[in-house]
């Protein structure tokens, strides 16, 4: 029998080769991520292993909370004088106390260095003189930073901003502005930088000053004499510390959990990716349906001779299936190679974005390749499934008949299983968008499946009612409308299950844009209704890791043009179990410029040991003016503060607001990632604009922007991260088209002899083109009214679902969800012009051959 | 004699062509498939003439040519060497366009394998060939027609619902539903039982006598001697004989002479 399969697939291979097609994208996705992931993964964990290789201990401040990378939650720092008494330690061969934070580099150009907004992070660091526990190494010409003015950078920022040893750099820290001379290029672990993150190295009097605190340190790394057993020196730096808020640990744990932190976070990564593969197999398994289906009811007469021949029900089933097998198999190694490729050229595109991979090699694990092919075959099986029951079902007296067409009315169990699957579809996505259940996505996730599935068995239903009103004006513009809308209203089945792919792009295209544009309408209203600064001052795009140091904000108080200003801090901390966002602000300002809707309490009054809370986060947590809120923030541990506002207008602040002052101590050198400027009563705004302009030319990374241009930028923000949506989409919709192509296709070799007729009996080959082409319209236009109707459910769902995140405004863009539509119907009819042409060249003898 | 396409002028009757006038024609036909050990000459030179107003009937044993012959000769097909006349037209001289539209005004088709479209009912499939030229279809026409052949209460179904001599029969309608010149029918009554099949002989005999319609019948059943005016027997691609007034007696004789292997290769 497997003979047989082999032989089948051989057979049909032109008629299974979109099939293969499909499988082979959606796997080449999945392969694509994990080898990418897979390669930055290893690449991290070799260079962790080689910055920690000689530190065999590390001492530092115990941190309450895993606040993840950032600086906002930063671990407290240290005593310097820490590394003394380590030094003192027996066994101890030698230590080296380090400092890290924020210092962004000013190219030549006068330009940040890198991409602060969207890229990697801009490190400073302290020059530690003990070479085997560090991983800088100064660059032949130059020389590590010797004076408090001098500055070593990465080869990498070197290049990019066009400096040399020599040169005047100006550097961006949380204090002012200020200018160094580079006095030498490093490699970081023997790379030009890590992944492209640029680093700025201080001696460590200056780091002190610029990163961190004078007399602290962030943590001490020790190396051990030879032979010393590195648990009991632990013990030992323990002993000879005895104070409290340190920990001391091996530096292997360091390691391990700097790799652990990479690994989760590729994680999140790569199931990103992965869903987007998924979604686009998922749109495949509806063609390798379709195409399985058509084959086998093409071949009835062949399976019914096998049976006559004495096959039994299960090696027909098994034929079917194993050509599903071998199709499968085939297309996933294919996809597997492509998928390798496609790691390249993705790190070539990161490369390009300012995240530089070193090229250590490709990573192909075991378990991308089960992953990966075991995927695509199951996909291809399981979508075969049914056809293959089916055909195993042919009884041998169909030998006798000519080829059946397939079922013309849908049975009922099939309407009732379709409505059944739908309803358990949507009820499970309202489980996982409402109630709280583990695994909130997962639920929304399948639930989005059954879905699809449940109204694509229902689509024959609708399939028929719709092609005869959305036909209905085809009918009147003669014979090949008329034609193409028979065919269409003639084989429901096939007509839905061509569109259910088109439907499950469009569906998921129109429920983006739905979230998008009210993410778009929700943060206009937020800004709207909560903004009364005249300009606000911004870093870019990401808020975090980059931001003014709030000496920005105390020169912009100076100016005579301006009233009020304020520097909003994004900070992280744990309030009752729960990792939150905690915004610093200066309050009288503050309340001058952002109006939060205070009320209880006042936001200008708000004190060093006061809190001012939403009012959800009030009701939750049951507080009220004058309770005190535990708050544990990753440097000082937990806190009691005072309760002194209760504000309505979370889309500005999120849930808890502290003064800034409050913010010194309790988020220490946190950077300002939004100013807000307020300007004096009767200053116009061109002058008071071209004062702050004067202050923020020392701030290179800083973009200056009133209400309209704020909500522009949100704007532009949200639709930059939809067209990323959409480009991981386009798989999904470039295979539903295929989709279209490939049943066009079968159809017309199923229709020969009928096409041959027509031509025979008169119809011209534009005629027979235009036929199919209609056909594919009034498909295609099934598929997208399909999704568009499930996408604004969806989209509504997932509005409805993220309003506690601030998606308070629900729209709905009705032009550009029809601009989605037509694009989607157009581009199913572009889909037809190979069948179609096909069909029109077909031979008209083919119609009066006997047989 | 009363004839039901006299009616109003729009219609153009097909004029009764004068006695002996030529409907179609071949001239020196050759056509062959394949290549090289696998060449089949289908028509080895066939010179034969069609003439309006007959029921010719065209037999002869499988695979002696006369197939190609009817697609050659209606435009399906063309000649690898030697002309088709169809209505006075050269069929060499057509492109795909023009040889579309001469089958659509001038020629109508009967297959053994009925052809219709499954999506449409008998009546859309009757006047298919008129929508398609985006012509208006007479209805007392087309209703004249069902009745002649029996048809006029199925209009409304499927193909699926007919019988296979029903289905026949609205072939037939369409067929003759342009007035065309020239019918061409190939085994028409090959997947017919008997008496589905005589009854199909006896409406093509009236589309002749009542109509005045050229009528080229291929088959190799003898029975449809009977009805033709003249009968051409080809073999080997090869016209081999011509009889008028044919009766099944006379072509069984030939047929059964014809059928036996010649000493091709005498020595």
């Amino acid at each position: 029998m497997w003979r047989l399969s082999l032989k089948g697939a051989a057979g049909h291979r032109l008629r299974y080769a979109m099939t293969a097609l499909a499988v082979m994208m959606g796997v080449a996705f999945i392969a694509g991520a994990l080898v990418l992931t897979g390669t930055i993964g290893r690449t991290f964990d070799n260079l962790y292993n080689q910055v920690y290789a000689s530190t065999d201990v590390v001492v530092r401040a115990s941190q309450p909370f895993e606040a993840g990378l950032s600086y906002t939650g930063k671990r407290a720092q240290i005593d310097a004088s820490v590394a003394r008494t380590v030094r003192a330690v027996p066994g101890v061969a030698a230590v080296s106390s380090t400092i890290e934070g924020y210092a962004q580099l000013v190219g030549r150009d006068g330009k940040p260095v890198g991409n602060p907004a969207a890229g990697p992070p801009a490190l400073g660091e302290s020059w530690g003189d003990v070479a085997s526990l560090s991983p800088l190494r100064i660059l032949p010409g130059g020389h590590p930073p010797s004076a408090d003015n001098e500055v070593a950078i990465d080869k990498h920022s070197a290049t990019v901003g066009r400096l040399a040893v020599g040169d005047r750099v100006t550097v961006l820290t949380k204090l002012a502005p200020a200018t160094y001379t580079v006095s030498g290029i490093v490699t970081w672990a023997g790379q030009d930088s890590p992944l492209g993150a640029s680093i700025t190295v201080f001696t460590p009097a200056a780091a002190a000053r610029v990163l961190g605190t004078p007399g602290k340190v962030d943590q001490v790394n020790v190396q051990a004499l030879p032979g010393t057993n590195r648990a009991e020196l632990v013990q030992r730096v323990r002993a000879a510390l005895a104070a409290p808020g340190l920990e001391v640990v091996t530096g292997q744990a360091v390691t391990r959990e700097g790799q652990d932190a990479v690994h989760r976070a590729l994680g999140f990564f790569n199931v990103a990716l992965l869903v987007f593969a998924l979604i686009s197999l998922f749109v495949g398994s509806f063609l390798i349906f379709n195409t399985f289906s058509m084959v086998v009811a093409q071949r009835q007469r062949e399976l019914a001779l096998l049976r006559a021949l004495g096959a039994s029900r299960p090696q027909v089933l098994g034929t079917v299936l194993g050509e599903s097998v071998l199709i499968g198999t085939v297309a996933s190694a294919a996809g597997l190679a492509a998928g390798t490729g496609l790691a390249v050229g993705l790190r070539a595109g990161l490369a390009a974005l300012g995240t530089d991979i070193p090229s250590n090699g490709l990573v192909l694990t075991g378990t991308t390749v089960v992953a990966a092919i075991g995927t695509g075959v199951v996909v291809t099986v399981a979508s075969a499934l049914l056809p293959a029951w089916r055909a195993s079902m042919v009884p041998p007296l169909a030998v006798m008949q000519g080829a059946a067409s397939e079922a013309r009315q849908p049975p009922r169990r099939r309407a009732l299983a379709g409505a059944a699957m739908t309803m358990a579809g949507a009820a499970s996505i309202g489980m996982g968008l409402a109630a709280p259940v583990p695994g909130p996505l997962l639920w929304a996730g399948a639930g989005a499946a059954a879905l699809f599935v449940g109204v694509a068995a229902l689509g024959p239903l609708l399939a028929r009612p719709f092609a005869r009103v959305a036909g209905a004006p085809l009918a009147h513009a003669g014979v090949p409308g008329a034609l193409a809308r028979e065919n269409t209203v003639g084989n429901p089945a096939r007509t839905s299950a061509t569109a259910a792919a088109l439907m499950v792009g469009v569906a998921l295209v129109t429920s983006m844009t739905i979230v998008a544009s009210s993410t778009r309408a929700s943060a206009d209203h937020a800004i709207a209704s909560t903004m009364r600064a005249d300009y606000v001052v911004t870093a870019g795009g990401a808020t975090v890791n980059s931001g003014f140091s709030p000496a920005l904000a105390s020169s912009l108080s100076r100016l005579r043009e301006v009233s009020d200003v304020t520097g909003a801090k994004l900070g992280t901390a744990r309030v009752d179990g729960a990792t939150v966002g905690v915004v610093a602000l200066s309050p009288l300002p503050a309340s001058r410029l952002v109006d939060l809707d205070v009320s209880a309490g006042s936001l200008a009054a708000l004190s060093p040991t006061g809190i001012a809370v939403s009012a959800r986060a009030a009701a939750e947590a049951k507080v009220g003016i004058g309770s005190r809120l535990p708050v544990t923030f990753t440097a000082v541990g937990t806190r009691a503060l005072t309760v002194e506002a209760i504000y309505r207008a979370r889309a500005a602040a999120g849930d808890y607001v502290i003064s800034t002052s409050a913010a010194r101590a309790l988020l220490p050198g946190s950077l300002d990632a939004l100013v807000y400027v307020g300007l004096a009563p009767g200053v116009p705004p061109a002058v008071g604009r071209a004062a702050v302009e004067r202050v923020l030319a020392a701030y290179p990374n800083s973009t200056l922007m009133d209400q309209a241009q704020f909500k522009a930028e949100q704007s532009r923000q949200v639709g930059q991260l939809l067209n990323l949506v959409y480009a991981l989409l386009a798989l999904a919709l470039l295979i539903a088209l295929m989709g279209i192509a490939n049943t066009l296709s079968l159809s017309v070799h199923q229709r020969t002899r009928e096409l041959g007729m027509l031509r025979s009996v008169g119809m011209t080959r534009a005629q027979v083109r235009s036929m199919v082409n209609l056909e594919a319209l009034l498909i295609s236009l099934f598929g997208a009214a399909e999704g568009l109707v499930l996408g604004l459910a969806l989209g509504w769902a997932l509005v409805a679902a993220l309003a506690s995140s601030g998606l308070d405004l629900v729209s709905v863009p009705v032009a550009q969800l029809l601009v989605v539509t037509a694009v989607a119907t157009l581009a199913g009819v572009l889909a037809s012009r190979r069948p179609s042409q096909r069909a029109a060249r077909l031979d008209v003898l083919a119609a009066v051959a006997q047989e | 004699m009363a004839v039901p396409w006299e009616g109003p002028a729009s219609h153009a009757a097909v004029t009764p062509w004068p006695a002996q006038a030529v409907a179609a024609e071949m001239l020196d036909g050759v056509k062959v498939y394949g290549r090289g050990v696998t060449t089949v000459r289908a028509l080895d030179g066939v010179t034969a003439r069609f003439f309006a107003g007959q029921l010719t009937a065209v037999m002869g044993p499988s695979g002696s040519g006369k197939s190609t012959l009817l697609h050659c000769l209606a435009g399906l097909d063309r000649l690898t060497s030697g002309r088709a006349l169809l209505a006075g037209t050269d069929l060499g001289s057509l492109d795909d366009r023009s040889m579309t539209l001469l089958r659509r005004e001038q020629v109508g088709f009967i297959f053994q394998a009925y052809n219709l479209v499954p999506t449409l009912s008998a009546e859309e499939n009757i006047v298919l060939p008129l929508r398609l030229a985006r012509r208006k279809p007479d209805r007392e026409w087309v209703q004249a027609l069902a009745a002649l052949l029996g048809i006029a209460d199925r209009l409304g179904h499927r193909p699926s619902e007919l019988s296979g001599g029903q289905q026949q029969r609205v072939a037939t309608a369409r067929a003759l539903v342009t007035r065309p010149r020239l019918v061409f029918a190939d085994e028409p009554t090959g997947n017919l039982d008997s008496s589905s099949a005589t009854r199909l002989l006896g409406q093509l005999r009236a589309a002749v006598d009542d109509f005045h319609q050229s009528v080229v019948v291929v088959t190799h059943d003898p029975r449809v001697a009977e009805y033709a005016d003249r009968a051409l027997f080809l073999a080997d691609g090869q016209v081999a004989y011509t009889m008028n007034e044919p009766t099944s007696e006379a072509v069984l004789d030939l047929l059964a002479g014809l059928s036996r292997p010649r000493p091709r290769h005498a020595r």
